[in-house]
C-alpha cells in the first residue's frame, strides 16, 4: 500500500532528517514513506488507527527493521545503527518512566552520563514552570496522573541534545489550555534549536497550529 | 560484543564443565564403578529406607498441614498470623544441624522428654533412627507445606465464596465445589517436592540415622568416600542417586511450580466464618503445631544456661563462624552474580537460543544433587588436586552451584518485568552501560537481589554435606561444629553453636522477607 505524502514546506535548505522511500511491514501490512525536513521543522503525522504512525516512528528510532529505502539524519545513514546510537529522542505513548525511580532522576537520565549542564537543567527547570510540573520532581511516576506525566516525558524528550525528537501522541492526556501551550512551546523549542520534531496526533488543529509539514498516512 | 556476553562465556563454560566432569567421573572415566553392588542385599536396603523414609516424611508433612493450613486461611480472628507464616519460613530454611541439636536436647538419651516418652511407649522410646528421622523431616517440612497450602486457601476469590454462600453449599459441598479444586492442583507437585528433599537429605540421616540399616542413598555415598575410600561403590551409589533424584525432578517439574517464598498474603476479601466447634478445634491444633515448631529451638537455651557461660567454647564458636561466614558470603556473592547474569540474558526476547542456553545452565543443577557433583569433581580431581589444600575452593563453588537454581528462579521474573517494561525506554535514553546498571537497573531490582541474598545466604551457611566432602577440619564450619559438638555428647556447647546459627540465619531471613522501600531522590547520587 502506498501511503500519501504532502510535502508543504520549500526546500530552502538541505534536510536534517531525510526518510528515502522506506518501506516497511508490520502484521501483512506494507507502507511507504517518502520524507524530507529542515532544521527546525515541525511535521504533524495524522492517520486513522492503526495506520502505521506509530511503526514509522519505531523504525525511525530503530526498533522496528525496515524493509528497504534508508534513513538520513546530518547526512549519516541510520539503518544499520541500533537503537542506542541513533540520535532521536523518542516519546513512546506509555512507558516513558522507570516507575523506581523519582521524576528528577528520570529527567536527568536523558542528558549524557545523567548529568545535565547548568543551562540544560535551567531549560528543564523553567519547561517544568511553563507546563505546571514545577513541584513533582521529587515525586516518584506512580504518584502522578497521566497528564502530568506526559508533560514531563514531553519536556525530557524535546530538551534531550538530539537533533530529531519523535513525539507520539504527546498531548493525549492534557486539556485544551495546557494543550496549546505545551505546543507552542514545543513548536518554540524545535525553531529555536534547529531540532526537527515528527508529531503524532489525531487532532486536526495540531497541524493547523504547529505543522510545517503535514504527513498524512 | 556486548559486555554481558563476554562474561557470559566463561560463566556458562564453568557451569555445564562442572557438571560435564563430575558426570564423567560418574561413568568411570578414571576409577572404575563398582557394578558388583547390584547384587547386594544392602545396596538395597539402603535403597528401600531411602524411598521409605521420604515417602513417610512426604505424607505427614502434608496430612499434618491440611488442616493447620486451612485454619490459617480461613480463622481471621487468629492470633500470630503473620508471625507463625514468618517462623514457618526460617524452619524450612533452617540448618537442620540446628534442628538435629534440639531433638537431641529434647528426645535424646537424656532429652528433657525422654523419661516421660519411655513411659509412655512400653517397647522403648529412642530418638536414633526411623523416629527421629520423620520428626526432623516433618519439623522441616510441614512448614513448607502450610505456607503453600494456605496461600492456596487464600487465592479463592471473595466472589466464590459468597456465591457459594448465597447458594448456601455448606460443608462437605463448599470444600468439594471450591476448596478441593483449588488444593488439588498443588498436592502432587508439592508432595514430590518434600519427598525429593527428603531423598536427597543428607545431615538429618547421617546425625540421627543410627546405624547401617537406616542409611540413605546420600549418607552411604559419604561414608563410602570419606569412612572407607572407596570411590568406585561412590561413583556407583552417585550415579543411582543421580539417576533417581534426577528423574524424580524431571516428574515433578511436569507437575507445577510452587510459590513457597510469597510473602504471606494481606486482608483478603469476604470469606465464611469457621462454625465455633471446628474454630476452636483448628486453634488448639495451630498451639500445637506451634509447640512442635517452637519447641526444639526454644529448649537450646537452658541447655546453653545450664553449661555456664565461661564454660562454652567461645574461641571455636568464633573460628567456625568465621569460615561458615566467609564460605556462605562468598558462595552467596558468586551465586547471586551468576544468576543476574544468567536471568539478564534469559530475559532478552530476542534472543531465544542465548535465553535457553543460559536458563539451562542456571536451573540444570537441581538435577544433579549437590552430592553427587561433589563426589564427581572429588573423584575426577583427586590425582590433580591436592584436596587438603584446595578443598576450601570447591566449597565455594559447588555451595554457589547448589544456590544458583534458587537465586536465578527468585531473580528472572524481576529482571524479565525489568526488560520487558523498559527496554525500549533504555534504548532510547542512550544509557551508558554502567551508568544504565548503576542508576537504573540495580535500584529497580534492589527488592529482589536482597531477597535473593537472603535466600543464598541461609542454604549456603547450612551447608552439611558439601563441606562433609571437601572440607578440612581447620576449616570447620558452624554445622559441623555442632555435629562434632553433638556426638561427643557436648550438648550445651552445640546448643549454644546452634543457637548463634540460628541467629545467622535469621539475618538471611530479615533479607529475605524485607519490603522494598519508597524509593528517595537521593537514590544513586
Amino acid at each position: 500500500m502506498w501511503t500519501g505524502v504532502a510535502l508543504l514546506s520549500e526546500l530552502n535548505t538541505s534536510p536534517l532528517l531525510y526518510v528515502n522511500n522506506l518501506r516497511l511491514r508490520v502484521g501483512g501490512h506494507d507502507w511507504h514513506h517518502h520524507l524530507q525536513v529542515l532544521p527546525g521543522e515541525l511535521v504533524v503525522v495524522m492517520g486513522a488507527s492503526g495506520s502505521g504512525k506509530t511503526s514509522l516512528l519505531e523504525a525511525l528510532a530503530g526498533f522496528l527493521p525496515i524493509q528497504s529505502g534508508s534513513i538520513l539524519i546530518e547526512g549519516q545513514a541510520m539503518e544499520q545503527l541500533p537503537p542506542e546510537q541513533r540520535p532521536i529522542s523518542l516519546l513512546f505513548q506509555q512507558q516513558n518512566f522507570f516507575e523506581h525511580l523519582p521524576v528528577i532522576e528520570n529527567l536527568q537520565l536523558g542528558f549524557p552520563k545523567a548529568r545535565p549542564n547548568a543551562a540544560q537543567w535551567q531549560a528543564v527547570l523553567d519547561a517544568c514552570q511553563l507546563l505546571q510540573v514545577e513541584g513533582l520532581l521529587q515525586r516518584l511516576p506512580s504518584e502522578l496522573s497521566g497528564g502530568q506525566k506526559q508533560r514531563l516525558a514531553l519536556i525530557r524528550t524535546v530538551l534531550r541534545p538530539q537533533p530529531v525528537v519523535l513525539l507520539d501522541e504527546p498531548f493525549s492526556a492534557l486539556d485544551d489550555a495546557m494543550r496549546q501551550t505545551a505546543g507552542q512551546w514545543l513548536k518554540q523549542t524545535i525553531k529555536v534549536a534547529g531540532q526537527v520534531a515528527l508529531l503524532v496526533s489525531h487532532r486536526q488543529e495540531d497541524a493547523d497550529t504547529l505543522a510545517d509539514q503535514l504527513l498524512l498516512i | 560484543m556486548k559486555p554481558d556476553r563476554v562474561l557470559l562465556w566463561p560463566v556458562l563454560l564453568l557451569l555445564f564443565g562442572s557438571s560435564a566432569l563430575a558426570l564423567l567421573a560418574l561413568t568411570g572415566w578414571q576409577q572404575p564403578t563398582d557394578l558388583h553392588l547390584w547384587q547386594d542385599p544392602w545396596f538395597w536396603q539402603v535403597l528401600r529406607f531411602t524411598f521409605w523414609q521420604a515417602l513417610l516424611s512426604a505424607l505427614f508433612s502434608v496430612v499434618l498441614a491440611l488442616p493447620l493450613a486451612r485454619v490459617l486461611a480461613l480463622d481471621s480472628g487468629l492470633p500470630g498470623k503473620a508471625a507463625f507464616l514468618r517462623w514457618c519460613l526460617l524452619c524450612f530454611v533452617m540448618p537442620s544441624l540446628i534442628l538435629i541439636t534440639g531433638l537431641v536436647v529434647m528426645f535424646g538419651h537424656s532429652g528433657w522428654l525422654t523419661p516421660l516418652l519411655t513411659r509412655l511407649f512400653h517397647s522403648g522410646w529412642s530418638l536414633y533412627g526411623l523416629t527421629g528421622i520423620l520428626l526432623a523431616h516433618v519439623f522441616l517440612n510441614l512448614p513448607l507445606a502450610v505456607r503453600v497450602l494456605s496461600a492456596q486457601w487464600s487465592s479463592i476469590p471473595s466472589s466464590a465464596w459468597k456465591m457459594a454462600a448465597q447458594l448456601q453449599l455448606t460443608g462437605f459441598r463448599r470444600f468439594l465445589l471450591l476448596e478441593w479444586p483449588a488444593l488439588r492442583g498443588v498436592l502432587p507437585a508439592l508432595s514430590g517436592f518434600i519427598f525429593l528433599l527428603c531423598f536427597n537429605s543428607f545431615a538429618v540421616v547421617l546425625a540421627l540415622g543410627g546405624g547401617p540399616g537406616v542409611s540413605t542413598l546420600e549418607v552411604a555415598i559419604y561414608q563410602a568416600l570419606k569412612y572407607q575410600f572407596n570411590p568406585s561403590e561412590a561413583l556407583f551409589l552417585a550415579g543411582v542417586q543421580l539417576l533417581l533424584a534426577g528423574g524424580l525432578f524431571w516428574l515433578i517439574s511436569r507437575w507445577g511450580k510452587l510459590q513457597w517464598l510469597a510473602a504471606p498474603s494481606g486482608e483478603t476479601g469476604w470469606q465464611p466464618s469457621l462454625p465455633g466447634v471446628v474454630r476452636w478445634l483448628g486453634r488448639g491444633y495451630y498451639l500445637l503445631v506451634l509447640l512442635f515448631l517452637t519447641l526444639p529451638t526454644l529448649s537450646l537455651a537452658p541447655a546453653v544456661i545450664s553449661r555456664g557461660w565461661a564454660r562454652l567454647p567461645w574461641s571455636q564458636l568464633g573460628l567456625a563462624s568465621g569460615w561458615s561466614l566467609i564460605f556462605a558470603l562468598a558462595a552467596s556473592l558468586l551465586a547471586l552474580l551468576m544468576a543476574l547474569l544468567l536471568a539478564w540474558v534469559a530475559a532478552e526476547p530476542a534472543r531465544r537460543g542465548w535465553s535457553k542456553l543460559a536458563e539451562l545452565a542456571a536451573l540444570h543443577h537441581l538435577v544433579v544433587p549437590g552430592m553427587v557433583l561433589s563426589v564427581g569433581l572429588y573423584i575426577f580431581f583427586m590425582a590433580q588436586i591436592n584436596w587438603l589444600d584446595w578443598g576450601w575452593v570447591a566449597v565455594i563453588w559447588l555451595n554457589a552451584l547448589v544456590a544458583l537454581p534458587f537465586a536465578f528462579s527468585q531473580l528472572k521474573p524481576a529482571v524479565f518485568v525489568y526488560r520487558s517494561s523498559y527496554q525500549k525506554l533504555a534504548a532510547s535514553l542512550q544509557l551508558a552501560p554502567w551508568l544504565h546498571w548503576q542508576r537504573v537497573i540495580l535500584p529497580s531490582l534492589q527488592p529482589a537481589l536482597l531477597r535473593v541474598t537472603g535466600l543464598c545466604l541461609v542454604l549456603t551457611l547450612g551447608d552439611f554435606a558439601i563441606f562433609g566432602i571437601f572440607g578440612q577440619a581447620e576449616h570447620r564450619t558452624l554445622p559441623w561444629l555442632i555435629h562434632e559438638l553433638a556426638g561427643a555428647y557436648r550438648l550445651g556447647e552445640a546448643a549454644l553453636a546452634s543457637l548463634w546459627l540460628l541467629a545467622l540465619a535469621f539475618t538471611g531471613l530479615w533479607l529475605l522477607e524485607k519490603k522494598p522501600g519508597r524509593c528517595r531522590a537521593e537514590w544513586g547520587r
